[in-house]
């Protein structure tokens, strides 16, 4: 098609887009089997690694957050577990019981 | 060798039949994977994924679909899978950077073609294929398929796991997309600009 008639017409750009296919292929550099089977050999010296191992700063952030996590439950429960302690000592005790000092000894 | 020949000496693991293999398909492949990633390292990188992946699968292959269609599914996934890894390294250049462990580029690569290449190329040539590369990646691999690798619609279904009446559609918001944005240099050209 030539360049400097406007595509106006679907035929016309049809025809430019399959004008695609005739570009020349490219090819890969030489030795590609050499690299694939350096490749292979290396996946097969180390096996299959778990994503966590092959980026560890993953797995390390990961491990920080839920100790971060843990540390705050494990803070806001003891500060909770203070307040209902206060309950049961002794002057919550009493303010909620009022009992009194006397003791009747009645049967001596 | 016919390919059906071929076909079950590569499920034997006879290493021969796979350098043959390697031999008569690495250019289809790599071409392919060129054509959707738009960068020579990154295709043959994905080129090599894609043989490695027939090696240690080439057990699964029932036959359903011709061994090619499959072939060319294998690698239009893996250079789809790549472009979005990339497109997520490129979001995230900085975090990455930060937990990177190894040495990765993260800014677009220069255009690695062969000079000989590019002066074939024209300049239409390179304005049209640049505008496929900024296309959503399933109308890119759908557009690559069936007119640069000359795939029928049946095909391109097959090898992106759609249907037909799916395909047609993809291409023609890929053809429309090109158009809008081709349009303004074709009439430039035809002006004499």
């Amino acid at each position: 098609m030539n360049e400097s008639t406007p595509l106006n017409d679907d035929n016309r750009w049809e025809q430019r887009f399959s004008q695609l296919g005739e570009l020349p292929p490219e090819t890969p550099r030489p030795f590609f089997y050499t690299r694939l089977q350096a490749r292979l050999e290396q996946q097969q010296a180390t096996g299959w690694t778990p994503i966590w191992l092959r980026r560890p700063a993953y797995a390390l952030s990961a491990f920080g957050l839920i100790v971060v996590l843990n540390a705050g439950a494990l803070f806001y429960y003891s500060d909770s577990a203070t307040t209902t302690d206060d309950v049961t000592t002794y002057d919550g005790f009493v303010a909620d019981y009022q009992p009194t000092n006397s003791i009747d000894y009645v049967n001596e | 060798m016919t390919e059906s020949e071929l076909l079950i000496d590569l499920k034997a693991g006879s290493e021969t039949a796979f350098r043959r293999f390697v031999d008569t398909y690495q250019s289809r492949v790599y071409n392919l994977a060129f054509r959707l990633l738009g960068d020579r390292d990154e295709a043959d990188d994905v080129a090599q994924e894609v043989f490695a992946e027939v090696y240690e699968t080439i057990g699964q292959f029932r036959g359903e679909a011709a061994f090619s269609t499959w072939l060319y599914r294998i690698t239009t996934t893996q250079s789809l899978a790549h472009l979005r890894k990339k497109r997520t390294r490129k979001r995230f250049a900085f975090v990455t950077s930060l937990f990177g462990t190894s040495n990765e580029l993260l800014h677009d690569p220069p255009d690695t073609s062969q000079p000989e290449q590019l002066l074939v190329q024209t300049e239409a040539d390179q304005l049209l294929l640049r505008s496929v590369s900024q296309l959503p990646d399933t109308q890119r691999a759908a557009f690559t398929l069936h007119y640069m690798e000359g795939l029928p619609y049946k095909e391109v279904a097959v090898i992106l796991q759609t249907t037909v009446s799916a395909v047609e559609s993809l291409l023609h918001r890929a053809k429309r997309q090109l158009r809008t944005k081709l349009q303004p240099y074709y009439a430039d050209v035809s002006n004499g600009n």
